[in-house]
């Protein structure tokens, strides 16, 4: 349950960040997150990368309720003679791979400072 | 892997990522800022969308504007002054077209590469050598210090661009830019200009006068004189001649005279204005229009249709609006994008449209400079003037310099060096023009007679403006500056004399014009204005053979109670001038044998299939495939002299040639100079029939089951503005072919670009249709929304409302309203 709460509250955070700032912002937040529970919560880089995908695949949700979402994706699916889910697939897995490659940064450099600080 | 790796391995990868993510490999653009769900490419699925209702501002608005768009997203902006409309189009449009309007802006200022890097180099480097953006800084500056009213039109539909670009997010961009990681840049007035002479570089320039030494060096003077004829030997004019029909001044063709040809025939050097493949087509890009006066109409008002036809895009070339200003505009149409008003279209007096008119508005000099790498000046009657030097630098996307050139400039225009020396250009659009102002006041005009005279500073480019009014009144003129030239005509004139210059233009009433005749109806397609047995003054060479003029002027004088279904049938009509005359020939031929039995039984099935075909191309038709196949052997057999020495055809004379060349079966025209034989037309067409028919059934096989249908073999692809794959138009079929009203040109690029009917009764009704639709965004329903209606050759009825209360809510997808203020 703990670990449901958690995604869904960082997968927010990733989406509003998004939103606000952009793509980038993603890696951001996930180095925030890997130092601050890198070593507390377990999984903490999957469950940043997990969070960070469910995030932009929720932009996409929300905006494909109100947007021509659908003709995009058929558009773009022309353009680069790809299967149009491919898309969303590359879209969230970026969001993924972000978060994940933040929060494994994020772990790796609090670790680093504790050693340091010893 | 130590400790220390291990922990640094993260931030490096990390930083690697996010660098690779935020750069372009290749001609891919950054995949970070693309794939962003919010700000990316995604965010054009939002935009593709109108909102319903929307309140934006523009700082320069001095009242609210109400836009209205109908369920066609043509945008209806209702204004309380000329500008503050003005200003609205040029938000709707940038709404609807930013990344066209900037496209076309920086194709004519040759900084494409600034885009596409090296890849544009040499498309950027002609538009450059040609000087249209140069000529139209130079024009813009002229018109500020002269404070000509029209600067004002352009300021003001730039602040409206202008306000949509600032308020744009980099979600908002449309999809080219995203794929191209480039943000909009601000509109200036200027660009407008750029824009009309783009136009004119599609309209108005000519190359047949560089042909001709080409050309004499292969047939002789006389020949080479007589292929680019100042008169087309079949004429129906625009201005009625009063003999009721065609008439065919069908003399015998100069012979070749292949033994004079001395002289190596060699290609253009690479260093050109306007490069490009020689024309197949003789006139890729036609329009039609025509207009009966009351007394031919079933409603007793006048009508006018018009369908300009050119190179098609997605978007479009055209954009559909209506500006209304109580009392003052309230007018409805298509324009172009980045002008400030409509160009083809109507208002509540006068409705009004254009043909290209083929007027010679393009001269070469041959100039005898002091220094032949890089000239400092010309010889003009015996002393030495200036030639001005210009640096032109050419940058990548990342700003930096690829390519300097120098460009020289002589009193007369543009200079460019080929295998003789150096040449000056000297054209119309490359001087100052009226056209900007004009246009603003066509849409003023409350009459014929007021649009006329506000078209008198129409210079460029040439056009053939067809008006008509509620008051039943028709006209026709040719618009555009003519220049008086030496009587003498020379195709590559003498620079070192002052008296090879033009010696001004034609007055406004000199050019050709008809207001009101006696047949009641006016039609014009490309054809040569004036019979010359009527007045022989010189408007130019080469005209278009008009056969689509004969096929609706044909129409129009069987029809003496037109009606609207009539005219917007007409202007997809699938008959055809051309094949009437050729198909007689062909059939008549095909009974010639020359003794091969096998070649004869293909010539007779041949003509048996031309034989049971109704000359008609309709969709559904399986003989225009091969009638065409038959046509274009005759034509390559017929035109082997003005070959190359490496074969290739360096000219394809005008069909009223081949017409010509028809009546005269033994011309030595007709010879194929690969055989010792001395073949005459019918051989030629025999030949051709056997041949036609082989390479249609090595094509597509044989016809049964629709594999010769016309619109199965014939097909428009629209491309997109860049070509890229997926946001084009394939496939898509027309009811015409060479030479009819709705004609598919250069493999199916070029086309009826916009097609327009209007009954100037009461009240006043319109019917239009465009191929593509409003929207630039191609996940808009709205971007090729009118493909279908244009390809089955229908028209939509138009709404002109007066006031913002008029358009029935059914018919509104969305209001958009505009107020004065910062927009941030």
């Amino acid at each position: 349950m703990a670990t449901a709460i958690r995604v869904v509250g960082l997968a927010g955070a990733f989406a509003l960040i998004t939103i606000a700032v952009g793509w980038w912002a993603v890696a951001a937040v996930g180095v925030l997150w890997g130092m601050v529970a890198g070593s507390a919560v377990r999984r903490a880089n999957l469950l940043s990368g997990l969070a960070a995908g469910v995030g932009w695949f929720t932009l996409l949700a929300v905006g494909a309720t109100r947007d021509e979402t659908g003709a995009l994706m058929a558009t773009v699916s022309r353009l680069f003679s790809l299967p149009a889910p491919l898309l969303v697939a590359a879209t969230v897995g970026l969001g993924l791979f972000l978060g994940f490659l933040g929060s494994w940064s994020g772990s790796a450099l609090r670790s680093s400072r504790r050693t340091l600080s010893r | 892997m130590t400790t220390a790796f291990r922990r640094i391995l993260p931030a490096g990868l990390l930083a690697g990522s996010l660098f690779t993510l935020n750069h372009s490999w290749g001609p891919l653009p950054p995949l970070g800022p693309l794939l962003d769900p919010h700000h990316g490419l995604w965010g054009v699925a939002h935009s593709a969308r109108l909102p319903e209702s929307e309140t934006a501002t523009i700082a320069a608005l001095t009242d609210s504007v109400v836009v209205v768009y109908d369920n066609r997203a043509v945008p209806h902006i209702f204004a309380t002054t000329v500008a503050d409309a003005q200003r609205a189009l040029g938000y709707v449009i940038a709404r609807d077209r930013l990344f066209q309007l900037e496209l076309q802006a920086r194709a004519t200022a040759g900084r494409l590469t600034e885009w596409a890097g090296p890849a544009a180099l040499e498309l950027d480097r002609s538009s450059r050598r040609l000087a249209l953006a140069a000529t139209a800084e130079e024009e813009y500056r002229t018109m500020v210090a002269e404070k000509a009213p029209s600067v004002q039109a352009l300021e003001a539909f730039a602040e409206g661009v202008n306000a949509w670009i600032e308020h744009l997010s980099p979600r908002d961009y449309p999809i080219e830019y995203h794929l191209l990681n480039a943000r909009p840049e601000r509109w200036r007035p200027v660009q407008s200009l750029y824009l009309l002479k783009r136009m004119s570089l599609t309209l108005s320039f000519s190359r047949h006068d560089r042909q001709y030494p080409k050309l004499a060096a292969l047939v002789g003077e006389e020949a080479a004189w007589a292929l680019i004829a100042r008169n087309n030997p079949i004429q129906e004019p625009i201005i009625p001649n009063g003999t009721g029909e065609p008439r065919y001044d069908f003399d015998r063709l100069p012979p070749p005279r292949i033994e004079q040809t001395t002289a190596t025939v060699r290609s253009l050097p690479d260093q050109s204005w306007n490069p490009g493949a020689i024309d197949k087509a003789e006139y890729p890009i036609g329009s039609n229009n025509w207009a009966v006066a009351p007394g031919r109409s079933a409603n007793g008002s006048a009508l006018l249709a018009g369908d300009p036809h050119l190179g098609l895009t997605l978007p479009s070339i055209w954009y559909e609006a209506h500006q209304v200003v109580a009392d003052t505009i309230d007018s409805y149409g298509a324009t172009l994008i980045g002008t400030p008003a409509i160009i083809i279209g109507f208002n509540r007096h006068v409705a009004w449209t254009f043909t290209n008119n083929s007027a010679d508005v393009v001269d070469y000099y041959r100039e005898t400079v002091d220094s032949m790498p890089k000239p400092g000046g010309t010889l003009l009657d015996g002393e030495w003037q200036p030639v001005h030097r210009r640096i032109e630098e050419y940058r990548d996307k990342r700003k930096h310099v690829i390519r300097r050139d120098t460009l020289f400039r002589s009193h007369r225009g543009p200079m460019i060096r080929d295998e003789e020396g150096w040449l000056s250009l000297r054209w119309t659009a490359l001087e100052p023009s009226g056209t900007n102002q004009a246009i603003i006041d066509m849409n003023l005009a409350r009459d014929v007679y007021q649009w006329l005279q506000a078209t008198e500073g129409f210079d460029v480019p040439s056009q053939n403006g067809l008006v008509a009014d509620r008051d039943g009144n028709i006209a026709i003129r040719s618009l555009g500056r003519v220049p008086v030239r030496p009587p003498e005509y020379q195709f590559i004139w003498d620079g070192r004399t002052s008296s090879s210059d033009w010696r001004g233009d034609y007055p406004a009433e000199r050019l050709p014009s008809v207001v009101n005749p006696a047949q009641s109806f006016l039609a014009s397609a490309n054809q040569q204005p004036v019979d010359p047995r009527v007045d022989s003054t010189y408007w130019g060479r080469r005209w278009p053979t008009p056969w689509r003029a004969m096929r609706i002027i044909a129409q129009l004088r069987r029809d003496s109670a037109v009606t609207v279904d009539a005219m917007s049938r007409w202007q997809t009509d699938p008959g055809s001038a051309r094949v009437e005359h050729f198909l007689p020939y062909l059939l008549s031929a095909a009974s010639h044998t020359i003794g091969d039995q096998t070649a004869d039984s293909l010539a007779v099935r041949a003509a048996a299939a031309l034989e049971a075909w109704d000359s008609r191309y309709t969709m559904n038709n399986e003989h225009a495939v091969l009638f065409e196949a038959v046509l274009a052997e005759v034509v390559e057999r017929l035109w082997d002299e003005l070959r190359d020495e490496r074969g290739s055809p360096v000219f394809y004379p005008a069909e009223a040639t081949l017409a010509q060349l028809m009546s005269d079966a033994s011309s030595p025209w007709w010879d194929d100079r690969s055989t010792p034989r001395k073949e005459e037309r019918d051989d030629i067409i025999h030949a051709s029939l056997v041949s036609g028919l082989g390479n249609t059934l090595q094509r597509y096989g044989e016809s049964p089951d629709g594999r010769w249908r016309w619109d199965r073999v014939r097909r428009f692809t629209i491309p997109h503005l860049l070509g890229l794959p997926g946001l084009e138009a394939v496939g898509v079929a027309n009811r015409g072919g060479p030479g009819t009203l709705s004609p598919m040109a250069m493999r199916g690029t070029h086309g009826a670009s916009w097609r327009m009917v209007v009954d100037m009764g009461s009240p006043m009704r319109a019917w239009t249709t465009y191929p593509g639709g409003q929207s630039g965004n191609p996940a808009s329903r709205y971007y090729r929304d009118r493909l279908t209606e244009w390809s089955a050759g229908s028209l939509r009825p138009v709404i002109i409302p007066r006031t913002p209360g008029d358009i029935h809510a059914d018919s509104t997808i969305a209001r958009l309203l505009l107020i004065p203020g910062s927009s941030n």
